[in-house]
């Protein structure tokens, strides 16, 4: 997967995967956290306040159940109801509750007995119609809680009221009769107590009527009778008690249900789920956003985190792609972090070592040619030795003794300067010597048929030279001017110092060169037979091999005219040049 | 890419970085508000008395809690200042509030102001009494025509099918009174024996009406009276207990009071027809919100009638009707 990619890409990828695996991992459990924590909370919330709301009511609803018993003993167990002792205790028991609206005293025909406060009663109404009337007499015994309506009874009083209401046994005028008693309260308390309930923002408190399923107190109950709303029930009724999940409508909405188990109400807390849970859509956009903006800043960091490390050894790239392309003076820069840096000093170090390799070849190789090419001028060629011996066996035949003398010195001298003691390098004087003798031999040779003259300065003869350099130049001389030329000719060796250099010429008054002759012993294509076998290239190489290349052999030649050839190389002291040559 | 692009890119990335971060810690940063909380209403009542317009106010109520919206609320003392109720409602339109729930009391004069609001962009919302010189969203009310046609159906019934009857209107009575007045008369064609006899034009409170009456009454021999709006109803009922003539002259009248009740239980009055005012609010606060987030309100909404006699005025969802107010 990661194969062809950059490091800054993996690097990015890399880090920007796991963080983001890292954030999302972390949030998820977070917020699942959260989440759980905020719906229990939701729950125990709506809860309680609906607990707290039941336990007032059913606190109310006790109190007023007891005054209610309380008066209901004082009339039952009262003489006559219409002694004004009675009403006036009744009225003190009333005054203890604000909430009290009337207390009513009926017969079993519904004929008033005694009421308090007294206010005029409507004159077409029969009680027995009423509800809490009948629910007396049907449960004897057993007091009546009725829902909230809007009582009936008096004259220009339309008040909303909960009706308590017992049967009651009763002494009037003497007489022991069944009748029911009838206490109203105002609704104002509990509707007031609920109104003010509030669940979030939206959530509300209602009142079930347990029995029946009727609505006691809703904030929206005109809505829900003018059906405009809808009030889920079910699930309260079916429960006694706890908090639970409604999705039947659109919102999703809790539902607490507390039972008051005096009046057999329910009292039900509706809050919504998404109001609860607004914290956490909250938390949910704050992760999304920092997720987002830890990625951002992961990108940002890695992409220069892994530029950081990526550039040196870009850098280091091209500085290897240029010692490929055989540059090796430059060095590659050192930088970024520490394995880049180390990288870079080894990759320094490594090229050092092929530079010292590479040169450790190129003297080797510079000096095991050295060595052969002196091995080839070593060379006395047989044929040339065959010739001059061949020379003083005329000679001797001829009773030339004394040129046979000359002769054989000559040739000894050669011998010597030529095998030297092994060394390359020997002084101009020796070499000069050495070139008289070769000369001296091949003047006796060719009868005469050139003259020479050696000129060299005196200044110059102490200086060293490489060793058989210049015999070559003059059988070159021989073989291409004097030879085939007719005419007697003559060769010329002049040293002189040019400045810091030697100068070397050989030149003779021959045939001349051709242009291609000329470039055919350059190249070392032609090798006489009759010569020494040591080539004019052979002097070229060696003369570049020990002085460098800016030195070596000059042509100068022009057909009819004669060829001079110039040899230049630094002036050295013999010792120096030895040091030189035994250096290598 | 080179050094300068990849520096800006760098900066870019990391103010957006900046910016998410802000936001996640600081919630609202980045948030349009558009939530119904910030939401203002206003609502232009024709009064703030009587149950009606309470229970008018208590829908709206009811409706502010449920959506949490912000409500504003004028009205005027008198059903009949209409220059008031204008003069309030445009200066209402400078606080811009995002809808406006209207109860006019005049159609032709409030023309000027629903053209300021459409060019205010200001969704109005009609209720009660239904406007027809400019342009509104909705219509939330009673169809006050049939309801007159209903009337005189209802009071043809109490009297058999024959009989002379006038009309008690009400100079405040406003756009409904008009309606219910056509209703009234086209019903009353369809009665071959019933006939319109007489309008009788008040003003002012209900004793004023109960004078007019019995100056009517003097002056003509009646079998029964549709008294238009409350006021009149009032008026007329007290009028015929006055004369202890409630047995004799069928009335009928609109919408309902605890005296009116009462009357109704004494037999003074035989029907009312009702409307359910809270609603009529809660559903006036609710469209003006859909209509201010965008979305299409119907653009009439009937709000249900009730007959209301002696009997079935303790029923227990007519009771929470006209009782609204827990005391």
């Amino acid at each position: 997967m990661m194969r062809g990619k950059s490091i800054q890409y993996i690097l990015s990828v890399s880090i920007i995967l796991f963080s983001v695996f890292i954030i999302i991992v972390v949030s998820t459990v977070l917020y699942g956290r959260f989440a759980t924590t905020a719906e229990e909370n939701a729950f125990r919330n709506s809860q309680q306040i609906v607990d707290q709301v039941s336990y007032s009511l059913e606190n109310n609803v006790q109190a007023t159940a007891d005054l209610f018993n309380m008066m209901y003993h004082t009339i039952s167990l009262s003489g006559d109801v219409d002694s004004e002792t009675i009403r006036r205790q009744l009225e003190t028991m009333m005054s203890t509750r604000a909430d009290t609206v009337s207390l009513a005293l009926f017969d079993e025909k519904g004929q008033l007995v005694m009421d308090l406060p007294n206010v005029a009663m409507k004159q077409a109404l029969d009680v027995r119609s009423e509800g809490w009337f009948q629910s007396a007499l049907d449960t004897p015994g057993h007091l009546s809680i009725s829902l909230p309506h809007v009582q009936n009874l008096y004259k220009e009083q339309f008040r909303w009221v909960v009706s308590l209401s017992k049967s009651i046994t009763i002494n009037h005028n003497g007489k022991s009769i069944q009748g029911v008693l009838l206490l109203d309260v105002n609704f104002n308390t509990i509707d007031e107590l609920s109104d003010r309930v509030s669940l979030g923002e939206k959530g509300y408190v209602y009142i079930l009527d347990e029995s029946a399923g009727n609505i006691v107190y809703h904030p929206q109950l005109q809505l829900i009778y003018a059906g405009l709303k809808d009030e889920n029930v079910e699930l309260a009724l079916k429960h006694t008690y706890g908090s639970f999940i409604d999705r039947t409508a659109d919102d999703t909405k809790i539902i607490s249900v507390q039972t008051i188990g005096n009046v057999g109400w329910k009292v039900v807390g509706v809050s919504y789920k998404n109001e609860a849970m607004t914290s956490i859509s909250e938390l949910n956009r704050s992760m999304f956003q920092l997720l987002l903006a830890l990625i951002l800043i992961v990108v940002l960091l890695s992409s220069i985190v892994s530029r950081r490390i990526s550039r040196p050894i870009k850098q280091l790239e091209l500085s290897m792609k240029n010692v490929e392309h055989g540059n090796f003076e430059q060095t590659a820069i050192g930088e970024g972090p520490l394995e880049v840096w180390q990288l870079a000093d080894r990759f320094n170090i490594m090229i050092g070592t092929i530079k010292k390799l590479m040169r450790q070849i190129v003297t080797e190789q510079e000096s095991k040619r050295k060595y052969e090419l002196e091995a080839l001028q070593a060379q006395i060629n047989p044929h040339f030795l065959y010739n001059t011996l061949n020379s003083v066996v005329r000679m001797v035949g001829m009773n030339k003794n004394e040129e046979v003398t000359t002769m054989i010195t000559s040739l000894s001298r050669l011998f010597r300067i030529s095998l030297g003691k092994g060394k390359s390098v020997i002084t101009i004087a020796d070499e000069l010597e050495h070139a008289r003798n070769y000369l001296v031999i091949q003047q006796m040779r060719f009868k005469n048929k050139f003259d020479y003259s050696i000129e060299a300065d005196e200044a110059v003869l102490n200086y060293a030279t490489l060793k058989l350099i210049i015999q070559p130049l003059i059988e070159n001389a021989l073989v291409h001017g004097i030879e085939p030329s007719v005419d007697k000719g003559h060769i010329k060796v002049k040293v002189k110092l040019d400045g810091q250099d030697i100068v070397i010429e050989v030149s003779d008054d021959g045939l001349g060169m051709s242009e291609e002759r000329l470039n055919q012993v350059m190249t070392g294509q032609v090798t006489s037979s009759k010569g020494s076998g040591v080539g004019v290239t052979n002097v070229q190489e060696r003369i570049r091999l020990f002085y460098g290349q800016t030195y070596g052999l000059h042509f100068d030649s022009e057909l009819e005219e004669g060829t001079m050839v110039t040899i230049r190389f630094p002036a050295m002291e013999l010792e120096q040049a030895e040091g030189r040559d035994q250096a290598e | 890419m080179n050094r300068r692009r990849r520096v800006i890119i760098s900066i870019l990335i990391f103010v957006t970085a900046a910016v998410l971060l802000l936001s996640a810690f600081n919630p609202g940063f980045l948030e349009r508000k558009s939530r119904t909380s910030d939401m203002t209403i206003q609502v232009i009542l024709r009064s703030n008395e009587g149950d009606y317009w309470q229970n008018v106010a208590m829908g709206a109520q009811a409706a502010v809690k449920e959506f949490g919206i912000t409500m504003y609320v004028t009205n005027s003392y008198d059903q009949g200042d209409i220059e008031g109720q204008l003069q309030a409602a445009m200066q209402s339109l400078e606080t811009k509030p995002d809808a406006i729930v209207l109860a006019a009391s005049d159609d032709e004069s409030f023309g000027p102001f629903l053209k300021a609001a459409a060019d205010r962009h200001i969704p109005v919302i009609a209720i009660d009494s239904i406007l027809t010189s400019g342009k509104t969203k909705s219509y939330i009310g009673m169809d006050n025509y049939t309801a007159g046609k209903e009337a005189l159906d209802e009071l043809a019934n109490q009297l058999d099918g024959q009989g002379d009857i006038a009309i008690v209107t009400h100079t405040a009575a406003g756009i409904n009174g008009r309606l219910r007045e056509q209703g009234i008369r086209d019903a009353a064609a369809n009665h071959p024996d019933i006939h319109l006899v007489d309008r009788v034009m008040c003003s002012g409170d209900h004793d004023s009406c109960s004078a007019s009456v019995s100056k009517e009454l003097q002056e003509q021999k009646l079998d029964g009276i549709v008294a238009i709006n409350i006021v009149s109803s009032i008026g007329a009922a007290m009028e015929l207990k006055k004369e202890q003539a409630g047995e004799r002259i069928k009335l009928i009248g609109f919408d309902s009071s605890p005296e009116l009740l009462e009357m109704m239980q004494d037999n003074q009055l035989q029907k009312l027809i009702v409307q359910n005012p809270f609603s009529m609010g809660y559903l006036g606060i609710k469209y003006a919100m859909e209509a201010a987030l965008g979305h299409k309100v119907p653009s009439r909404v009937e709000i249900e009638r009730k007959l209301i006699d002696k009997k079935n005025m303790f029923w227990k969802d007519n009771q929470k009707l006209l009782f609204p107010v827990v005391q």
